[in-house]
């Protein structure tokens, strides 16, 4: 029988055959690497908890479980710290009438946070402010907000200072009828808690939780990028127009300004960030923003800035631990030497 | 004589359409960027593509009023006391939302978030 083809012709075949094919499975390995070993795509969810926007974006393999372990937290800790929901357990500290209360390791925690803050800052973060922010009708979105009578004022001073709050073990006592108010820092620790509970269930998510522009980073944008972080510009048409940016990879923002809840009378503006000694609104400052590495420290550094000044900031924040970056009432904007790290890519 | 015979192109068309494919359903539809949806109590309640103004209701309540244009949107009233959501302004990063916290309502794009190596992933405020 003759051959068909030739030994050279069938070797050349051949060597084509595993040439091809050869670089066809290259490519498919490509693709597949592309297309499945990177990490899953970011989720995203929102929810209104603690009286603000929140929103989680995580990508991991167990997304939905983070997401839903997230969002239960956050309802529990609002349910909790609400001071002016009567089924919270701030509430009835609040309304103990001077009594000693138990309380649990949480609330404790958030008591001694919140008197270190007060004592580190000379009361420039005040977590006893819970009757001004009635009085003026911050407490809830839904409460008719209006500038009281001084006498009124005078009156609700009496019962504000954290020096009024007295801690023995696991007890508090509240002392001149003060009420507790942790807005300024429950929720950067709610922020803290999602993501200890995201790198919880899996080391390796990624992602950040945003309440209310309070941001705690899960872990960096695709595994090893950053996250870039707007700083909203106080006095923007729209909440997007940014008069900053950072770069994190790790760490926390949360800033404060006069822009979140605020009404304007007879052209002036009244929000939400008090002084304690006067009980009107704090004046010089008009937008903080903190990075620090929890967001609780960087919430309630970032409230003490209204009060502490801008120069002391300037000095002091760093060694607290945060850098900050202050538009004052000109819209001038302050920022301390090491802020500039967050200000580029790493 | 050739090197390949036709059921080799045929193999090697199939390999490279599936991969071809494999890669494309992974990427987003552009056009699901340019819808706006609105959440009410978490819940999907409207989706709009098209310019125009739009009441948002729920239970037949009235709510607010949203206007888009040009794959903007922005409340032009709302019955919540503070009008937060009204002084927003327009919504125009696909990282982030308009949000109404007394009505309970959240405004954002469809298809969200839309990272990128550049390009603000979210706001500080």
């Amino acid at each position: 029988m003759r051959e068909k083809y030739s030994k050279e012709f069938i070797n050349q075949r051949k060597k084509s055959w595993y040439f091809t094919y050869g670089l066809i499975a290259i490519l498919i390995v490509i693709v597949f690497v592309v297309s499945f070993r990177r990490p899953p795509d970011y989720v995203v969810k929102d929810e209104i908890s603690l009286g603000t926007h929140v929103r989680v974006v995580v990508s991991s393999k167990y997304s939905g479980k983070i997401l839903d372990s997230i969002f239960r937290e956050f309802r529990r800790i609002d349910s909790k710290f609400n001071p002016y929901n009567p089924n919270s357990k701030i509430y009835r500290i609040n309304h103990s009438n001077g009594n000693w209360v138990e309380v649990d390791d949480e609330i404790l925690f958030i008591l001694k946070k919140s008197l270190y803050y007060a004592d580190l800052t000379g009361g420039a973060f005040d977590f006893t402010l819970g009757r001004l922010i009635k009085l003026w009708g911050f407490d809830s979105e839904n409460s008719e907000k209006r500038i009281p009578s001084s006498d009124e004022i005078n009156e609700t001073l009496k019962h504000i200072g954290y020096d009024k709050v007295e801690i023995d073990g696991n007890k508090v006592r509240l002392h001149d009828g003060v009420w507790l108010d942790f807005g300024a820092i429950v929720k950067g620790y709610a922020i803290d808690r999602a993501v200890q509970i995201a790198k919880k269930i899996d080391p390796k998510a990624t992602g950040f939780v945003d309440a209310g522009g309070d941001i705690g980073i899960i872990g960096p944008k695709f595994g090893g990028a950053d996250w870039i972080v707007g700083i909203r510009n106080p006095r923007g048409e729209s909440q997007q127009d940014t008069i900053g940016v950072i770069y994190l990879k790790e760490g926390a923002v949360a800033t404060s300004g006069d822009y979140e809840r605020f009404f304007i009378s007879n052209g002036k503006r009244y929000y939400h960030i008090f002084n304690p000694k006067t009980g009107y609104p704090a004046k010089g400052v008009i937008s903080a923003t903190v990075v620090a590495n929890s967001c609780l420290d960087a919430d309630a550094l970032a409230t003490a800035i209204f009060n502490l000044g801008i120069e002391y900031s300037l000095t002091y924040i760093p060694r607290y631990g945060g850098q900050a970056f202050i538009v004052d009432e000109n819209q001038k904007i302050h920022k301390t030497k090491g802020f500039l790290y967050f200000e580029q890519v790493h | 004589m050739k090197l390949f015979g036709k059921y080799d192109f045929v193999v090697l068309s199939v390999i490279i359409f599936l991969m071809f494919f494999l890669l494309i359903v992974r990427i987003p539809s552009r056009d699901s960027l340019k819808k706006i949806a609105v959440e009410i109590n978490g819940k999907e309640s409207y989706i709009f593509d098209k310019n125009g103004i739009y009441e948002i209701k729920n239970n037949g309540k009235k709510l607010m009023t949203i206007e888009i244009l040009d794959h903007k949107v922005r409340v032009l009233r709302s019955t919540c006391p503070d009008k937060l959501c009204v002084k927003s302004g327009w919504l125009k990063n696909s990282n982030a939302a308009i949000v109404c916290v007394p009505n309970r309502i959240v405004i954002h794009y469809k298809k969200f978030p839309d990272f990128k190596r550049s390009g603000i992933d979210a706001y500080t405020w």
